[in-house]
C-alpha cells in the first residue's frame, strides 16, 4: 500500500487540504452481524441499527442530518470479487477462462477479500460514498443465501472500511464515517418468482436494489438479449407492484425495450436504469431509447451512465469523451436531474448464449473511464462540458440519493 | 345403444382392459395410497407420474419400494410390458415444468433416476418461453431452445403440456426432431379456456408423430356447473376427428389424494383457468380417480369405436411414442 499517490476527492467538499475521506475510529455498534448460519433470508444481517451515537432509537443518521447525503457521491453498478458478484458471475467466468483457453483457478476466501478491500479503498479516495455491488447476479436459490452470507461477511470483515447500505440510515452512516457503502444489488429475482410474498423476506436481508429480468427471459418479462421481448408478463406486473410495496427500488437495465416500458407503466414509483447509454448515441441491445429516457425522467427516477466499452461505441477502445456524449444526451432528452454514474466497471464475461452481442473480457474502458481512480478528474471534465457545481452534484449522487429516499422513504425527505 | 354407466357395458369394457395395455399418459396425483388403489380397480396398467420434487431425496424411491408388489418404476416401454405380465402398475416419472434453476447439467442425474418426459412452462411465463395465460406470449428464450435440445439429446420426451403459450409450442415443435406430445389438454373449439388447445396445433403435434391426451378436469370441460361423461366424450371424438387415431391418448391430470391443500397461488394458477380453489377442485362425472377409466372405454365401445382403435386410444399410441423416443 505504500507509495499510494495522493488523488483529488471527487467530493465537492473536500477543501483545506483536508478530504472529506478523514476517517474516524468509531464505535463498532452502527450494525448487528448475525451467525452466519442463520438463515438470511429472514435475517437482518448487516442492517444499521439507527443508535450508533447513543442518541436513542429515535434518532437515525438519517434524521439527524439531512442535508449531509446531498453531497454524497453515490454509484452504480461496481462489481466485486466472486464472493460478492455471485457464483453465478463466477461460474460464467470459468466458462469463459474455459473459452479462452485460460486454466480457471477459484481464488481463496483471503484473496478475494484483498480484492474487495483495494476496490474499496479506491473508491474511498475517489470520493465515493458508496457505490451499488451485484450480490445476486441471476443466481436461485440457494446460491443467492450464499452470495448474501458472502457479502455480509465481506462487511463485517471490512466493516472498519465499509457500511452495508441497505437503507437510508445506511447511506447516512457511510457519509457521517467516511467508510464506503456497498449497496447490495439483485440482478434477476429468480428466488421469488410467482412466490411474490418472498420479496419482504429478501428485502429485509439487503434487496433494496432489484433487477425484475437478468439480460435474458425470466417469468416477469424479457431480457436485452432475448430472441424475442413480449413485455411484461402477468405475473411480471404483479411483481412490480410487490417491489413497489418493498420500497424495493426497480432497476430495468438489462430488460428488453417492450419490457421495460411496460415495467414503467406499472410502477408507481420512480425506477432506475442502473446502468445504460442512450440508444441514439449507440444502438446497443442493453442501451435505452429515447421513449424510455422520457419515461424515466416522467417517473422522476434516474438513468446510469456506462462505461462498459460494448454500451459506449462501435469502437473496441472508446473514448471518456464517448461516455459523456451519451451523458449530454441524456441530459438533453430526460434532463439534467435524472441521469447518475452506472460506470459497471466490470470485469466479468456477460456473454452466456454464442449470439449474446457482447465480446468476452478483457473488456478495454476508455480512458479516463477504467476505474474508481479516474473518477476525480470527472469534475474537470463535466465543468469543460458546462456543468456546473450543482449539476456536477446532481451526476455524481445527488439524482441517485433523490431516489433512494422516494422508494426507500425514511430518513428526512 | 346403452350408456356407459350401463353395468353390461361396464363390465365389456373392463374385459377389453384386461386385453389390452391402459397408459395414462399423465396424472398429477403424486403417489398416495388412494392412487395405487384406484389405478388397479380401474385397470390402469400404466401411470405417467409428474413428480415435480424428484431427486434422490424424494420420498417417492421409498414409496415405490414400500409398494413393490403393486408398482415397479419403469424408464422403458420393455418394462411397461414386463410388468404388465408381472400383475403390476408400471410408474412413469415426469416434469410439468423443467426445474433446473437454469443448470442443465442437472438434467443427466435426473435421467438417471428415471425422469422420462418433461413440460417446459406451467402457465405463466419462466426462463424458457410463455405460458397459456401469459398476455403476450412468445417464442422459447435462448434458454429454452437449449432446454429442448437437451432433453432431446438424453431422449426425454418433450411435452408441450397444455400449459404452454400456443407461440412457444409451435417453437417447439421447430426446434425439436422427432414426436413432440402434449400430454394433457382439452379442444379449444369446445370449451374456450386458456388451457385448451387449438386444432391446428393438434394436427402439428399429429404431424411430429406424438400425442394428445385428453385431461378430465372439469373446467377444461365446460365453465361452470359438473362436466358431463358425455361432455368429455365429445371432446375426445373432436380430438380423434381433429388428430387422428393414432395421435389421441388419455392424460386425466388428476389429483387423486390430495385435493385439500388449502387454497391456490392464483398468480400461477389464475382464476382465468382455474376458476375454483383446491377444496373444489373437481372432474368429469366419475373420473376423480382411476375407477373411472372404464368409463371411457365404454364410452368408446358405445360409440362405435373398433377394439384395435380403443387399443391405440388407451394406451398404445402413448407406447408407440415413448419407443420412438426413448429408443427401448
Amino acid at each position: 500500500m505504500s507509495g499510494r499517490k495522493e488523488r483529488p476527492s471527487l467530493r465537492a467538499s473536500a477543501g483545506g487540504g483536508e478530504t472529506a475521506m478523514s476517517r474516524r475510529t468509531i464505535p463498532r455498534r452502527d450494525f448487528v452481524v448475525g451467525s452466519a448460519t442463520a438463515p438470511l433470508v429472514l435475517g437482518t444481517l448487516g442492517c444499521s441499527t439507527g443508535d450508533d451515537t447513543g442518541e436513542g432509537p429515535g434518532a437515525s443518521p438519517a434524521d439527524r442530518d439531512p442535508q449531509a447525503l446531498d453531497s454524497a457521491v453515490v454509484v452504480g453498478p461496481v462489481p466485486l470479487a466472486s464472493p460478492i458478484r455471485g457464483l453465478q458471475a463466477e461460474r460464467m467466468r470459468l466458462a469463459a477462462e474455459r473459452r479462452a483457453g485460460i486454466p480457471a483457478r477459484v481464488a481463496s476466501w483471503g484473496e478475494e477479500l484483498e480484492h474487495v478491500r483495494s476496490q474499496v479503498r479506491a473508491a474511498r479516495d475517489a470520493g465515493v460514498s458508496a457505490f451499488m455491488v451485484p450480490v445476486v447476479a441471476g443466481e436461485h436459490e440457494p446460491a443467492v443465501s450464499e452470495n448474501l452470507r458472502r457479502f455480509h461477511e465481506a462487511v463485517a470483515a471490512l466493516r472498519d472500511e465499509v457500511v452495508a447500505v441497505l437503507d437510508l440510515d445506511g447511506l447516512a452512516s457511510a457519509v457521517a464515517t467516511g467508510r464506503v457503502g456497498l449497496i447490495p444489488w439483485f440482478q434477476g429475482a429468480k428466488m421469488v418468482e410467482a412466490d411474490l410474498a418472498l420479496f419482504a423476506a429478501y428485502r429485509a436481508s439487503g434487496a433494496g436494489i432489484m433487477a425484475p429480468t437478468h439480460l435474458w427471459k425470466m417469468p416477469y418479462g424479457d431480457g436485452a438479449f432475448e430472441r424475442a421481448d413480449q413485455g411484461l408478463t402477468a405475473t411480471g406486473r404483479l411483481a412490480i407492484g410487490a417491489m413497489n410495496r418493498e420500497r424495493i427500488v426497480i432497476d430495468l437495465s438489462g430488460m428488453g425495450p417492450r419490457s421495460s416500458l411496460d415495467a414503467m407503466e406499472e410502477t408507481e414509483q420512480p425506477v432506475i436504469f442502473s446502468h445504460s447509454n442512450a440508444r441514439a448515441v449507440h444502438d446497443h441491445p442493453m442501451n435505452v431509447g429515447d421513449e424510455h429516457l422520457r419515461a424515466c425522467a416522467e417517473l422522476g427516477g434516474v438513468v446510469g451512465v456506462s462505461a462498459f466499452p460494448a454500451c459506449v461505441s462501435a469502437s473496441d477502445s472508446p473514448t471518456a469523451d464517448d461516455v459523456l456524449r451519451h451523458l449530454d444526451h441524456i441530459v438533453d432528452v430526460a434532463g439534467i436531474d435524472h441521469v447518475a454514474l452506472g460506470l459497471d466497471f466490470t470485469d466479468l464475461p456477460r456473454k452466456r448464449f454464442p449470439s449474446d452481442p457482447v465480446p468476452d473480457p478483457p473488456y478495454s474502458f476508455p480512458d479516463g473511464f477504467s476505474g474508481f481512480e479516474d473518477l476525480p478528474r470527472l469534475r474537470d471534465r463535466l465543468a469543460e462540458r458546462g456543468y456546473g457545481d450543482g449539476d456536477q452534484g446532481k451526476i455524481l449522487g445527488g439524482n441517485m440519493v433523490r431516489v433512494l429516499r422516494r422508494v426507500w422513504g425514511g430518513g428526512a425527505e | 345403444m346403452s350408456n356407459p354407466f350401463d353395468p353390461a357395458l361396464l363390465a365389456e369394457a373392463r374385459a377389453l382392459q384386461d386385453d389390452i395395455l391402459v397408459v395414462n399418459g399423465l396424472d398429477a396425483s403424486l403417489l398416495n395410497e388412494e392412487v395405487v388403489r384406484t389405478l388397479k380397480a380401474g385397470g390402469v396398467h400404466m401411470n405417467m407420474s409428474t413428480l415435480p420434487d424428484l431427486s434422490l431425496s424424494s420420498p417417492f424411491h421409498q414409496f415405490m419400494l414400500d409398494h413393490a408388489d403393486d408398482l415397479v418404476p419403469v424408464t422403458t416401454v420393455a418394462g411397461i410390458h414386463a410388468a404388465r405380465a408381472a400383475g403390476k402398475v408400471a410408474v412413469g416419472y415426469c416434469w410439468q415444468w423443467v426445474d433446473v434453476d437454469e443448470d442443465l447439467s442437472q438434467l443427466a442425474g435426473y435421467h438417471r433416476i428415471g425422469l422420462r418426459s418433461s413440460g417446459l412452462v406451467y402457465n405463466v411465463g419462466n426462463y424458457i418461453g410463455s405460458g397459456c395465460v401469459d398476455p403476450n406470449p412468445g417464442p422459447l428464450s435462448h434458454y429454452g431452445v437449449q432446454v429442448v435440445e437437451a432433453l432431446q439429446d438424453l431422449r426425454i420426451v418433450v411435452d408441450i403440456g397444455g400449459h404452454c403459450a400456443e407461440a412457444t409450442s409451435y417453437d417447439v415443435l421447430e426446434v425439436a426432431e422427432g414426436p413432440v406430445v402434449c400430454s394433457h389438454t382439452n379442444p379449444l373449439a369446445l370449451r374456450d379456456n386458456p388451457r385448451g388447445m387449438t386444432d391446428g396445433l393438434m394436427r402439428a403435434i399429429a404431424d411430429t408423430g406424438g400425442a394428445i391426451g385428453i385431461a378430465a378436469f372439469n373446467f377444461f370441460v365446460v365453465s361452470e356447473g359438473q362436466a358431463t361423461l358425455e361432455e368429455f366424450l365429445r371432446q375426445l371424438d373432436h380430438m380423434i376427428n381433429v388428430a387422428g387415431v393414432d395421435h389421441v391418448g388419455i392424460g386425466l391430470d388428476q389429483i387423486i389424494g390430495r385435493n385439500d391443500r388449502g387454497p391456490v397461488n392464483p398468480v400461477t394458477l389464475p382464476p382465468e383457468a382455474y376458476p375454483q380453489r383446491y377444496e373444489d377442485w373437481i372432474y368429469v362425472e366419475g373420473l376423480h380417480d382411476f375407477t373411472g377409466v372404464p368409463l371411457i372405454t365404454a364410452g368408446l365401445l358405445e360409440r362405435g369405436y373398433s377394439p384395435e382403435d380403443i387399443e391405440k386410444i388407451m394406451g398404445a399410441n402413448w407406447l408407440r411414442v415413448w419407443e420412438e423416443v426413448w429408443g427401448e
